[in-house]
């Protein structure tokens, strides 16, 4: 409170070349892995860019949320760290990108990872079913909603960082109040559009399966995953001497509440999921479940899952003191990035169909398919390189931000 | 009893910052605390008065932990050990059914032991009669109230409290709640 906090640290970042080479590194192993994978069938090689794309598409939806639910609620303490977030909101082009290549899975007819895409008519309730739902999962609808996320997300990135750097020149409040009304219809759209992306990348992978929880399912992953990536890049930021009085203990603190809140929901959202399919066993949406639960992905969906989404992260995080020490902290983040793929990997790669005797049967299993989250590192280092990059084109503090003093002096 | 208890020295102050900073210079002094007392929670006051971590965590987390447990235990018993239930076709451990209530139990115990556990740390109860020492401590004003024991150094803490604007110091008895009565007066 008291306590005068003095910034003597680099305010203007620059990229260092050790880091860039590592993102480099990083994108090599995914191409490398995504190339590898067309061996085992174009839909693994797909599935597991679905993943990787959507997976990290999380990261600049988690800075959209981040920086809408901090100016609704008139929150200072992030201030210091804002230019992080809204760094990441730059990766949505390249994000356009990464589905654009995902989108290249629709010239394939054998091996499609998404079955609605060219439906074959089997005369059974299946195919009865996709061919249902082909007014909302046919590729021009796809495509032409991809294209209107993009366009509401990259406004989004825009007028919001273009605000931000304009109070840097002027530090006229007006652009507080700007991002703010930006804030309020975007919280809406985000909500939308987070959970109609997840339904068209994700979700349709297993087009039969019926959940209404899907959406705010991959909205809590979104949340939990960005809460890790953003104490992640920030760590990163301090070990290369950014930072270091401006973000201090009491902002990891701050983080280290959210990520076990966020953790708590998800855990929260997957159960509910589950018991609600449990408790009225109906056979469209059991069928999910049941390829899973007999099979070696029981250990994947139903313990690692929520062993690293969940528990391990709020055990370790529980402690005040824990939520303060930047080591734990890193380690909890970690965790949580690995959790995030071990979901989404759990979705989509096992691909379901009915055997023989009717009963639900994967197609892939997970001892030959874990190592594609080789796929999500290289994605990983494509999100790194961007955002860094687009760091570097801001002051990293927002020194004119009307919230930047409390910020500083942010002490709980 | 009440003349076992250390007479209190107090220092009236009216803002906030000289407050914190005479805290710790008292502390500084190696000063025994009564109390501090504020008309809101002064951020940092807990650290400028050395006071330690406090425990009420443990006290939610074992108690959110034992109303887990009898969740778990309680449901089992009534529901699968001492006259099986068969419930919409599930089986008679139905341990999905069960989380819920387990999360329940768990926040509610958890969140009573917290409050019961807070009342009895501060030996606080209803109908307690408040220890203020200075009628507008509740409104605008702070006192601090160091235990006039063997280390206690009068001079010294007179110009601690002086440095830092004390409105006013003052010694009382050890019977507090008759010098409670006469500050309502003063």
């Amino acid at each position: 409170m008291s306590e005068a906090v003095h910034i003597d640290e680099p305010e203007k970042f620059s990229f260092p070349a050790l880091v860039k080479i590592a993102c480099l590194a990083a994108i090599g192993v995914g191409l490398a892995t995504f190339g590898l994978s067309f061996l085992g069938g174009a839909d693994l090689a797909f599935g597991g860019w679905a993943i990787a794309s959507w997976y990290v598409l999380g990261f600049p939806l988690f800075g959209m949320f981040f920086l809408i639910i901090n100016n609704l609620s008139s929150a200072g303490w992030h201030v210091t760290m804002k230019r992080v977030p809204e760094a990441m909101l730059q990766y949505f082009p390249v994000g356009l990108l990464t589905i654009g290549v995902l989108c290249l899975t629709f010239l394939f007819k054998e091996h499609q990872l998404y079955e609605w895409a060219h439906p074959v008519d089997h005369g059974d309730l299946h195919s009865t079913l996709i061919s249902h739902k082909s007014k909302f999962l046919n590729i021009p609808g796809f495509l032409g909603r991809t294209a209107l996320y993009f366009v509401l997300w990259t406004a989004f990135a825009l007028i919001m960082t273009r605000a931000s750097r304009k109070q840097d020149v002027d530090g006229d409040v007006k652009h507080t109040f700007t991002q703010k009304n930006l804030a309020a219809p975007f919280a809406i759209v985000f909500g939308l559009s987070v959970t109609f992306a997840g339904l068209d990348y994700i979700k349709s992978v297993e087009p039969t399966w019926f959940s209404t929880m899907f959406g705010v399912y991959q909205f809590a992953g979104i949340v939990e995953s960005g809460f890790a990536m953003l104490i992640l890049t920030l760590l990163l930021l301090r070990r290369l001497g950014y930072l270091r009085s401006a973000v201090n203990e009491n902002h990891f603190h701050n983080l280290g509440i959210w990520l076990l809140a966020s953790a708590t929901f998800w855990a929260y959202i997957w159960f509910c999921q589950f018991l609600l399919i449990w408790y009225s066993n109906i056979p469209e949406e059991t069928a999910h479940y049941i390829a899973r639960w007999n099979t070696p992905w029981f250990w994947v969906t139903f313990v690692l899952n929520p062993l690293l989404n969940w528990a391990l992260v709020f055990f370790i995080l529980l402690p005040r003191p824990n939520k303060r020490n930047l080591k734990t902290l890193a380690i909890a983040a970690v965790i949580a990035l690995l959790g995030r793929f071990v979901d989404l990997w759990q979705y989509v790669t096992p691909k379901p169909h009915a055997n023989a005797a009717g009963m639900p049967e994967p197609h892939y299993m997970p001892y030959t398919t874990f190592w594609q989250i080789g796929i999500v590192v290289g994605v990983i280092g494509l999100f790194l390189f961007v955002t860094l990059k687009a760091l570097e084109k801001a002051p990293l503090l927002a020194k004119k931000d009307p919230y930047f003093e409390e910020s500083v002096h942010h002490h709980i | 009893m009440a003349d076992q208890r250390p007479d209190l020295f107090l220092g009236v102050f009216r803002e906030q910052d000289h407050t914190l900073e005479a805290t710790k210079a008292c502390r500084e002094a190696g000063f025994t605390f009564y109390d501090v007392f504020a008309p809101y929670a002064v951020h940092g006051l807990d650290r400028a008065m050395g006071l330690p971590f406090s425990k009420i965590t443990w006290v939610t987390f074992l108690c959110g932990a034992m109303g887990c447990i009898i969740a778990i235990s309680g449901m089992t018993y009534v529901s699968a050990w001492d006259w099986p239930l068969n419930i919409g076709g599930k089986a008679p451990f139905p341990f999905p059914a069960f989380v819920p209530v387990m999360f329940e139990l768990t926040v509610l115990i958890g969140g009573l032991c917290t409050m019961l556990g807070l009342f009895a740390m501060c030996r606080i109860f209803p109908g307690k009669k408040a220890r203020l020492f200075h009628p507008r401590v509740t409104d605008d004003r702070f006192v601090i109230a160091i235990e006039m024991d063997e280390d206690f150094d009068e001079s010294k803490c007179r110009e601690i409290f002086a440095q830092h604007h004390a409105e006013e110091v003052k010694q009382v008895g050890p019977d507090y709640e008759a010098a409670v009565a006469e500050g309502g007066a003063a």
